[in-house]
């Protein structure tokens, strides 16, 4: 296992080096640099601004500038943030978007695969209905939507939860219900065909006629065999959940990454896109290798390629 | 598998679907929201109100003269999002076509060639799949620059991986068939083969792959336009409208209702006939 985890490191590296180098060709290759709002400024002004950013030097020296300052673990400064280093910035902003990260995962776990194995077991009656309708219309519904929803109905009419900022506890509960809202249903829906496919097993069938319990069986048997395509899952669901966090933070004006990654875009500031890229990197190979550890554990015959 | 046998499969797929209330229900909604679509791109508008009229009602809720109500410079929300269904419904079609394209050509080829050159390519899939799709997405955009055709290509761009990988496998499975043996036997070149004899026998999961992406397309695109990453007015899309409704929810929830209740609609039938149509492809599936 621990060879496992040094061999993802180590292609971590290439990857890596692939995402900033094709990141820092894109963000300069874009029409419209870090400092064309401030129209006012005199070009002698932004020559000067330039010149401090080393931005007035030839692309390709840039890039070595930048990469020897990578290696260093330095990822650069803010254009628009004066005087804040990237790393300064993701160091406030990561904690934010992992904590509602974590908070929708566990969320979508709790309830989506319950709710899945409660259908699967309870097959064609109305429990069975009324879950998969829920996770019917919960794939189908755009994350804004579901915090528009949330907002109005708890923020504006109800007025009992707050709508914006990340300050307390009662400011995480409607971010992680929208963040929770879509890898629910889609974690339900998983886990019911996964239950109803193992059900069929001649394993279970054996299990039931040595005179295990029904409930023996179905955690013994059942449950630990249909959470494997569920484990699968969890690296995709990562990305789900990065995804929608994008949304979710500018839906509540959470400073987390996604939310620094979109103002980035939109002003050219380029370190932090490439530096918040990074991070989104780094993050879904440590949760792909996280993955395959936990296959290795749940099913000690699969062999991990490293 | 004959001519005549590939015609007994689509047609029974149809009987089998035909007798999914549920589905069928869904499948004119798609129709019907195709129509609108057809119909605004040639020209023809079925609601009383022209999408970029402007009118001295502003901001009113549903009324009779106005069944959603209108926006801040008082145009109809209801021809706005009649209108809106032209680009949103354009968008997830022409993804679709997008993603079957590459995902077609280049699962061919893994899945034709094998070996080497399947696994190289496979771990290419691996890496887009592993990137979150609106990171790329918004990268992309920033790079082709946000009118429909940068969305297009985005959108396009992080689609295609599922086709490839179910088309390559397809593939694998029909190359040890007996008629693929023929085939070659006969002298058909690798194009011919995989044209004539082995993508039309594979073209079942792969319909109904693209129901799946028509809709991940629309939303694509609304969340994009929702955080102000895609399409921005003056385009006028399902997303563009949602996003202008966000600003008002406080006040005047009904902007921000309608075009969501539309887009939600439409990828709920899109799901929900996706499911049905690989049931009805699959008869051992069904028990699901």
């Amino acid at each position: 296992m621990l060879l496992l985890v040094f061999k993802r490191a180590l292609s971590a590296i290439p990857v890596l080096w692939i995402v900033a180098s094709l990141t820092f060709l894109m963000v300069r290759i874009v029409p419209g640099g870090p400092f064309d709002l401030d129209k006012a400024l005199p070009p002698e002004v932004v020559a000067n601004i330039k010149a401090k950013y080393q931005l007035d030097k030839p692309v390709l020296e840039q890039y070595g500038i930048y990469m020897a300052r990578l290696c260093r673990g330095d990822l650069g400064v803010s254009y628009k943030y004066a005087n804040r280093t990237v790393n300064d910035i993701l160091a406030d902003a990561f904690p934010v978007s992992m904590q509602l990260g974590l908070l929708g995962l566990s969320l979508s776990i709790l309830v989506g695969v319950p709710l899945g194995t409660a259908a699967a077991l309870k097959r064609g009656s109305y429990l069975d209905g009324i879950c998969m309708l829920i996770a019917g219309l919960g794939v189908s519904i755009p994350g804004f939507v579901v915090g528009a929803l949330l907002i109005f109905v708890f923020g504006i009419w109800l007025k009992i939860l707050p709508v914006a900022l990340w300050e307390s506890w009662r400011h995480m509960i409607l971010p992680a219900l929208t963040l929770s809202a879509s890898p629910t249903a889609y974690l339900a829906r998983l886990t019911r065909a996964s239950v109803l496919d193992v059900l069929d097993r001649d394993y279970v069938r054996t299990a039931r006629s040595k005179g295990l319990s029904y409930w023996q069986t179905i955690t013994a048997h059942v449950l630990r065999n249909a959470l494997i395509p569920v484990v699968t899952v969890l690296g995709p669901l990562t990305a789900i959940l990065v995804t929608g966090s994008f949304v979710v933070e500018y839906i509540y004006a959470i400073p987390g990454m996604g939310r620094f990654f979109i103002t980035a875009v939109s002003n050219r500031d380029y370190d932090l896109i490439i530096g918040t890229t990074l991070v989104f990197g780094v993050l879904l190979i440590i949760t792909n290798t996280i993955v395959d550890i936990a296959y290795m554990l749940l099913d000690p015959r699969m062999k991990v390629e490293g | 598998m004959s001519g005549k046998k590939h015609y007994g499969l689509w047609s029974e797929a149809w009987m089998r679907l035909q007798k999914m209330p549920r589905a069928m229900f869904c499948f004119w909604i798609i129709l019907g929201l195709l129509l609108l679509s057809l119909s605004s791109w040639l020209g023809l508008n079925p609601t009383a109100y022209g999408f970029d009229q402007t009118g001295n009602e502003i901001l009113q809720g549903p009324s009779a003269a106005h069944l959603m109500g209108t926006d801040e410079l008082g145009r109809d929300l209801f021809a706005r999002v009649i209108y809106g269904a032209r680009l949103s419904i354009a968008i997830g079609f022409s993804v679709a076509g997008i993603a079957f394209i590459i995902g077609t050509i280049y699962g061919s080829i893994a899945g034709f060639y094998g070996g080497k050159i399947d696994s190289l390519l496979m771990r290419g899939v691996d890496i887009a799949y592993a990137l979150p799709d609106l990171l790329v997405m918004i990268l992309i955009g920033v790079l082709v620059g946000r009118g429909t055709a940068g969305i297009l290509l985005s959108l396009g761009l992080v689609s295609w991986m599922g086709t490839a990988r179910l088309v390559r496998a397809q593939l694998l499975q029909l190359q040890s068939e007996e008629f693929i043996d023929a085939a070659k036997a006969a002298g058909r070149n690798t194009a011919e083969i995989i044209i004539k004899h082995l993508l039309p026998n594979a073209m079942g999961p792969i319909i109904v792959a693209l129901t799946f992406t028509v809709p991940s397309a629309i939303l694509s695109e609304s969340t994009l336009s929702f955080i102000g990453l895609g399409l921005s007015p003056p385009a006028c899309s399902w997303g563009t409208l949602a996003s202008d409704g966000w600003r008002s929810l406080r006040t005047h929830p009904h902007l921000i209702f309608f075009p969501s209740l539309f887009i939600f609609i439409t990828v709920l039938s899109f799901n929900q006939l996706g499911d049905a149509l690989r049931d009805a492809l699959d008869p051992r599936s069904r028990k699901r």
